[in-house]
């Protein structure tokens, strides 16, 4: 992922126009582990969404698997989105009405329109990596916050 | 999660079970609309197959008479003359359809017509000691007669069978007459006929006037007392459709050059007040199916707004905006659908209580109700629609949701 004087403004073309972000330079290898540390309202969710694709630059380019993203469609777009991101929300950001491990496997199926065993399986595995396999079949709603 | 149906469908069960509460109050909301529609079209489809019944059962769809007797002014204006003149219209007699046998056999070929039977009506009096009575004095071929007006099914005492020195009154005119099954009724007419006939059967058409002025004999009974002879006056029928009977009598009058009279011309008024009854309850339907709409989307609108951060999520993980769109339609029909199962087995209670409850003086049910599958098909379909179509604005709505603000919520 490689990012090229990447700007953000809100409230654009109004007296009280702020600039959040002013021409972020960054590449990021596959692999590399990444923290981003700021203070309060230094705009981390701002380049985390345009980063995510949740959110487009003012100027500047971003560039996502060779793929420079500010000519894609909305479609194209949630297309790169639902096979290249991944997200772990600020607080629990979870369809409740679905169980852990259709959570986890969300992405695919929504790619896919529908489920199959081998992503099943595949949810079980990450599930069984971080400890929750014995609630794979709980819905979230019935699970706690911890 | 089943492997072979699509994600939008699961999402949308997930989300409606879910909310469980609102579900059900909106399927119930859906049933309650989709029951009384059920039930008015039953009852108002049985009450006018019922008045059409009792009508059509009494009558032929089509009668055929020789046109009307005019006068023909002979004097023609010539260019630049007036001609005043008063002309005052000839009396209608009792007159007999020319070659009717030809025209009977024409309208028999007729793949619209399904029985033809010719008839010989006339006034006459009805002569018991002392006591006489105007009558409708009417004869038929009875064979042919009873494919037009069922007449066995009217008889409540002797048989519809006839013989020369047989007739057939109705219970009024029995009544008034102080007359039984087996008694002689005296039949004279203005043109001299004069017959003592059995009275061999009483019928009842539901109709006070018809049960008292209405009389049937033989065709060649009332040839002799009408002193038509080989004659009839006119020509009924039965048609496939008695609805295009109004179409078919004129094309059966542009055909023959006779009268051609419809029952539908002959009442009119009737058919006034059935188009009324129809389209008011058409429009009452139509109301409450608006409301079941309008329930539907209202539901679904909030719960667009409940859902603001599920369908951010959604579409954070790649959940394009026609898919969450489908979502929401799905919900729409899907509370459509199990609110027209709900709403037609309370439809079906409904018209079930009203068979017990609405009962004649005498017990009989007051008119039948046919239950017909197609009318609780229609019902789900249209249900299902209208869910679909109230769900459009919701799912447009919710597909259009900035998937950075519905995460913040």
């Amino acid at each position: 992922m490689r990012l090229e004087g990447v700007r953000k403004s809100y409230a654009v073309g109004t007296p009280v126009e702020t600039e959040v972000l002013h021409g972020i330079n960054l590449s990021l290898s596959k692999g590399e582990f990444v923290a981003l540390i700021g203070p309060s309202g230094s705009g981390k969710s701002t380049l985390l969404n345009i980063m995510g694709l949740l959110d487009r630059p003012g100027s500047g380019k971003l560039v996502i698997n060779a793929q420079e993203t500010s000519s894609m469609t909305e479609a194209q777009l949630t297309q790169l989105r639902g096979k290249a991101i991944g997200f772990v929300f600020q607080t629990h950001l979870l369809l409740t009405a679905f169980t852990a491990l259709e959570n986890v496997m969300m992405p695919i199926m929504l790619q896919r329109g529908h489920s199959d065993e081998k992503m099943k399986s595949r949810a079980a595995e990450l599930l069984d990596q971080v400890g929750l396999s014995q609630w794979r079949h709980n819905l979230v709603s019935n699970m706690s916050g911890g | 999660m089943n492997s072979f149906i699509p994600f939008e469908w699961i999402a949308a069960i997930r989300f409606l079970r879910e909310g469980r509460m609102q579900t059900l109050f909106i399927i119930s909301g859906v049933a309650i609309g989709v029951g009384v529609i059920i039930f008015m079209s039953a009852l108002l489809s049985g009450l006018q197959a019922n008045l059409f019944y009792r009508l059509l059962s009494s009558q032929p769809h089509i009668t055929l008479e020789r046109p009307k007797q005019s006068v023909t002014i002979l004097r023609r204006p010539k260019p630049g003359q007036q001609v005043i003149t008063s002309v005052q219209k000839p009396p209608q007699r009792v007159s007999s359809v020319d070659q009717w046998q030809k025209i009977r056999d024409q309208m028999q070929q007729r793949k619209d017509v399904v029985a033809v039977s010719p008839t010989v009506t006339g006034p006459a009096f009805a002569v018991r000691g002392s006591s006489n009575q105007a009558i409708s004095l009417t004869g038929i071929d009875v064979d042919q007669y009873i494919k037009i007006v069922p007449l066995p099914g009217k008889i409540v005492a002797g048989t519809y069978r006839l013989t020369n020195n047989d007739i057939i009154i109705g219970t009024q005119l029995a009544e008034d007459m102080g007359m039984q099954l087996g008694d002689k009724l005296r039949v004279t007419t203005a043109t001299g006929g004069n017959l003592t006939l059995t009275i061999t059967g009483i019928f009842d058409f539901g109709n006070r006037s018809a049960n008292q002025r209405t009389v049937f004999v033989l065709l060649s009974t009332a040839q002799n007392l009408l002193n038509l002879v080989g004659e009839v006056t006119s020509i009924d029928m039965t048609v496939n459709d008695p609805y295009a009977a109004e179409i078919i009598a004129q094309s059966i009058a542009n055909e023959t050059g006779l009268n051609a009279l419809s029952w539908i011309a002959n009442n009119s008024q009737f058919f006034q007040g059935m188009s009324a009854q129809s389209f008011s309850s058409m429009l009452i339907r139509l109301f409450v199916g608006l409301s079941v709409a309008a329930g539907i989307a209202s539901v679904l609108v909030v719960s667009v707004v409940q859902r603001q951060k599920d369908i951010g999520i959604l579409r954070a993980m790649g959940g394009s905006r026609g898919q969450v769109m489908r979502v929401f339609l799905i919900q729409g029909a899907v509370v459509g659908l199990l609110g027209s199962f709900m709403g037609s087995a309370f439809g079906f209670i409904l018209l079930t209580a009203w068979r017990i409850a609405a009962k004649n003086p005498d017990g009989t049910t007051m008119f039948a109700i046919t239950l017909d599958p197609k009318l609780f098909m229609y019902a789900a379909l249209i249900a299902t629609l209208t869910g679909l179509v109230a769900a459009v604005t919701p799912a447009i709505r919710a597909s259009r949701l900035d998937p950075v603000v519905a995460i913040r919520g």
